[in-house]
């Protein structure tokens, strides 16, 4: 179970929290091809380290935002809030 | 009554004064309290307590401790039978029954003990390979029956359970001396500390061994410990306590039983800590040689405390057999005892000088350098075999020696398993045959003997030369070396799979005496080092856990809320028969008096279509969007056009998620230009709101809009039928009702009976219908104000079944019936809609996909028949070669003339009006004409009306 420091209420347990895939996920414009637009909806990165990821405080203040995971050990790198940039951290290696 | 042949006259943590009868099988045993289930068989002389999992060999109590492979009992009677339970952690008491679980007609009678002269056809894998044909479904009914792992209980458990949470800065596991010193440290330096122990009481060996802690004897130091940690301010100690599993962040979940008269049988904790200390101890390790596994064969470290704590003995005849130092201790007792071993069987060449020395003086006959080989006897032992063992296999003479017991150590492993639960490897150490922490783990610190695996002198051989079949290794599973040999040739190399394909490790112990050796035997046999070779992993739980202890006290009606409607007392007063609708309880249908439930659906649907009727539908989702982009904001997520759409006027709309499956339906009522409300379906609401607020926040928040759930907030009352419009104006509104005023799909605010009212013009009956919307608190009173004027008009309420055969009667969409995972609007007929909005909206570009655009998908149509319909029945068109076309979505009956009809999602469906299909259910096949998916006042004058 994770502890998650919501940027707005503060340190909560992760039951409070819903996870919501991966941060800053660009979606295309209506006239991309279709293998385009698939992977903006099925292609997902699986990296091993620092998962970037947004997570929402659904049983708290219902508030959006990012936080950067490393999926080795479930250590919390960074929280920030939605729209700001991502901070500089080394990614994960891919699968 | 006696205590048993096997008692000592003296000795041993027992209460003699106190005497306690107990039966196990039937039979009635005596013994003493301080004993556990399993010292007290052994007392008495009961050898045989189990049969093994597959070739039901007998067994006897094997440990003193959790990791006990054979003496796995049936507990008490009645609801509270406790299947599984290990007899060693069973403390005694007056009338306490046990059962053996496996062996028929009973454990020293086993007819089935032929499955062990079959052995050689069971091996690894048999299962898989052999009962294939016609399916495993065939079997496993005789197979589970064979296997016997204990009964369940059938009736509801009555006990009541706790979860807990709890926050400590330091956890303690264990609270032998290490744990105890971790303690007294954390807490003088003011650390909030919670101490947990699974035993009843603290010490932990040290506690029975009478050893000294420094130059205190061990009891006072004990006390004394325990006297100022009580004093210490943030201090709690939990007894009967197990932690059995570990988590990220610092979680540990532990389980606490509960102390004989508690109102709590077990509680489980969840508790979070930023340091863990283990102090959790070493689980001795079996000896792996040819009827390793016959009743009189135990782990030396189990006799001992059965000696020390018991002053039982588990035999009269007792051999030794050791690859390590921790066994001569034990001698020495036992001679103290007046039962002195007959021999000790070391398998190192060189056991230490001072060792021998010590049992020369004591005349017990030590034979370095050998392994026993193999051992006699069958519900009780008889001999061992040993001999000189090379390391090149080469065995010199075999030697036998008589004997009623037979004491194995294999070596110590540290209790590590919540470090591997959080992510910490483990690593074999050829030094010590254990496996060791392969490096740090933030957080924890090992202390004791959890922490001394390295440090313990070189262990011996502990796999003897012999027939590989007959040498177990995973005790409770009946996994043996061959099974090993036979992984390997199939080319399992990875301890993980060779776990899998053989289960060594996978039964109720989860291999906590099998781990180590098994991982040393494939590395053997693969000729590597065992040091090299990863051990599989650990999960929790460490020990079993009742399911009721994680559930708590969330069962029965407390499982999950219930969400009522206001008129929800009304309706139960009323003759409601309330069912559950997802997390609502919602009135199915108002039976009345000798009328069945279907015969209550007809009645109140042909109330509706002949006049008129009240429903209930404040469960259906409302969520407010409110900010001078609302608008704009909503005509992203409906593939309707809503930006048309007026004040005082409604749209029905189907949104997507964005891979164009349908999501959700309902209205887009606009009540100002920057004001509008939605309405979802009644299981979808806090999903809908959590997708709109997921959309502003995080892809739209430059959209000013605020989104607001008004689901509880506004009753909904709808007066459906002809007669709803004379009904509305008797009982007192300041809204014009007619027609050409209020027309279908329209809005108006206004009052009902003084109290504020939006109402609407929607209809999901396909008649005149006013959706009365006030405020929660207004509801009983306009719902009776109704009633009271409907009555010169047959006014009566319906519930939610009725509401569903009308519906299906107009072919009007039901998400979750018609739609699944794969439907996409011009599946439903919406694909026109959806094409001709020129903006985008969520899911647009997805219904672009090739996937999407196939003629041959499943499309909606309707069903009529002769036979009725049953929902979930396949269809095949005329001349199909495939299994199935397409399946019944919703079925009934039209509501005033009865005959069958049906919707279903049907492979090119608009293509194949007027066909027949068959129509395929459980029981037979029957024919049904696909029609267009309306069966009633298909231009809609009623509801126009």
């Amino acid at each position: 179970m994770l502890q998650i420091a919501c940027p707005y209420c503060g340190v909560r347990d992760e039951p409070e929290f819903t996870f919501g895939g991966p941060a800053q996920v660009t979606r295309p414009a209506f006239e991309v091809a279709d293998a385009e637009w698939a992977s903006y909806l099925f292609g997902r990165d699986n990296p091993r380290g620092v998962s970037f990821e947004r997570w929402c405080h659904s049983f708290g203040c219902n508030r959006w935002f990012n936080v950067a995971r490393d999926t080795r050990t479930h250590e919390i790198r960074a929280i920030c809030a939605m729209g700001t940039p991502r901070p500089e951290l080394p990614p994960g290696e891919g699968p | 009554m006696s205590s048993g042949p096997f008692r000592l006259p003296r000795g041993g943590l027992i209460d003699r004064t106190r005497s306690v009868s107990f039966r196990f099988d039937g039979r009635t045993y005596g013994g003493f309290a301080g004993d556990t289930l399993a010292s007290a068989l052994l007392a008495n002389g009961v050898r045989v307590v189990g049969r093994s999992f597959k070739f039901h060999r007998p067994r006897g109590v094997y440990s003193a401790g959790l990791e006990e492979p054979h003496a796995l009992v049936q507990v008490g009677s009645g609801v509270r039978v406790v299947p599984s339970e290990r007899a060693p952690l069973i403390a005694l008491y007056e009338g306490l029954e046990a059962r053996s679980q496996s062996g028929w007609p009973s454990v020293s009678f086993d007819v089935l003990r032929i499955l062990d002269v079959l052995a050689p056809v069971f091996a690894a894998g048999f299962y898989n390979k052999t009962f294939i044909w016609p399916g495993w479904h065939w079997y496993e009914g005789t197979i589970r029956r064979l296997a016997g792992l204990g009964r369940s209980p059938v009736e509801a458990d009555p006990d009541r359970y706790e979860v807990r949470n709890a926050h400590c800065d330091v956890l303690i596991v264990g609270a032998g001396v290490a744990g105890l010193t971790a303690a007294l440290d954390a807490a003088r330096a003011g650390r909030r500390v919670l101490l947990v122990e699974q035993d009843g009481q603290l010490g932990g060996r040290a506690a029975w061994r009478g050893a000294a802690v420094g130059a205190e004897p061990a009891d006072r130091w004990i006390v004394r410990t325990l006297a100022e940690l009580e004093g210490l301010a943030d201090v709690t100690v939990l007894r009967s306590t197990r932690a059995v599993g570990s988590y990220d962040h610092g979680v540990v979940t532990l389980v606490e039983s509960a102390r004989s008269g508690g109102a709590v049988r077990e509680r489980y904790w969840i508790v979070r800590t930023a340091h863990i200390v283990l102090a959790t101890g070493a689980i001795e390790q079996p000896l792996v040689f040819c009827n390793n596994d016959r009743p009189g064969i135990l782990l030396a470290g189990a006799a001992q405390r059965y000696l020390a704590c018991h002053a039982v003995v588990p035999g009269r005849r007792i051999v030794i057999a050791t690859n390590n130092d921790s066994v001569y201790t034990l001698a020495r007792e036992l001679h103290g005892a007046g039962v002195p071993p007959v021999a000790i069987i070391d398998s190192r060449i060189d056991v230490p000088p001072e060792q021998l020395a010590r049992m020369q003086a004591l005349s017990i006959p030590v034979h370095a350098g050998c392994q026993p080989v193999d051992t006699s006897g069958f519900s009780a032992l008889r001999s061992v075999c040993f001999a000189r063992c090379a390391s090149s296999g080469a065995v010199g003479d075999v030697q036998r020696v008589a004997c009623d017991a037979l004491l194995v150590s294999g070596g110590w492993n540290p209790a590590l398993h919540l470090l591997a639960q959080a992510g910490g490897r483990l690593r074999y150490s050829e030094q010590s045959g254990s496996l060791e922490p392969a490096d740090p783990v933030p957080g924890f610190e090992i202390a004791g003997s959890a922490a001394s695996g390295a440090s313990v002198a070189p262990i011996g051989p502990r796999l003897s030369p012999g027939k590989s079949s007959r040498q177990w290794v995973d005790l409770l599973h009946d996994v043996t070396v061959s099974d090993l040999e036979l992984a390997l040739r199939e080319n399992f190399t990875s301890m993980e799979h060779v776990k899998r394909f053989t289960t060594v490790g996978m039964a109720a112990d989860q291999g906590k005496t099998s781990s180590p050796v098994s991982l040393e035997i494939m590395a053997r046999l693969r000729g590597i080092k065992a040091s090299g070779f990863a051990p599989t992993t650990l999960r929790p739980p460490f020990a079993p856990v009742t399911l009721g202890a994680i559930a708590g006290r969330s069962v029965g009606q407390r499982f999950a809320p219930h969400r009522r409607s206001p008129l929800h007392g009304w309706h139960a007063a009323n003759g409601a028969l309330l069912e559950d609708y997802g997390e609502w309880k919602r009135p199915a249908a108002y039976p009345r008096a000798g009328e069945t439930r279907h015969g209550a659906i007809l009645r109140e649907a042909r109330a509706v279509r002949g006049g008129v009727g009240l429903l209930d539908s404040s469960t259906f989702g409302k969520i407010e969007v409110r900010g001078p982009d609302a608008l704009t904001f909503l005509d992203r997520f409906y593939i309707n056009n809503l930006a048309t759409l007026k004040a005082g006027r409604a749209r029905y709309g189907l949104m997507l998620r964005e891979t164009g499956i349908v999501f959700d339906d309902g209205t887009v009522v606009m009540l100002a230009p920057d004001h509008l409300l939605i309405t979802t379906t009644s299981g979808n609401a806090a999903r809908v709101q959590a997708w709109l607020e997921e959309w502003h926040q995080c892809e739209w928040p430059q959209l000013q809009v605020a989104i607001v759930p008004v689901t509880d907030q506004w009753a909904t009352l709808s007066l459906s039928g002809a007669r709803a419009r004379e009904i509305l104006t008797a009982v007192g509104t300041d809204v014009e009702l007619a027609n050409a005023a209020f027309p279908h799909l329209g809005m108006r605010v206004g009052t009902v009976i003084g109290h504020p009212a939006r109402i609407y013009r929607v209809s999901f009956t396909g008649e005149l219908t006013f959706e009365v919307n006030v405020p929660a608190g207004a509801a009983q009173a306009v719902w009776d104000a109704l009633l009271q004027a409907g009555r010169p008009y047959g006014l009566q309420p319906f519930g939610i079944e009725a509401l569903l055969l009308m519906r299906l009667e107009k072919g009007f969409l039901h998400v979750g019936s018609e739609t699944d995972g794969t439907t996409v609007p011009d599946d439903l007929g919406w694909g026109k809609v959806a094409a001709g909005k020129g903006a985008d909206f969520i899911g647009k570009r997805s219904l672009r996909l090739p996937e999407h655009l196939r003629a041959d998908r499943r499309q909606l149509v309707g069903l009529v028949s002769d036979t009725p319909i049953i929902v979930g029945s396949h269809l095949r068109l005329p001349g199909s070669t495939e299994p199935s076309d397409g399946w019944v979505t919703s079925a009934g009956s039209t509501v005033l003339t009865g005959e069958p009809i049906a919707l279903a999602l049907l492979r090119g469906g608009r293509g194949q009006m007027g066909a027949a299909v068959s129509v395929h259910d459980a029981a037979a096949i029957t024919r049904a004409k696909v029609v267009a998916p309306i069966f009633f006042d298909v231009p809609g004058d009623r509801m126009n009306g």
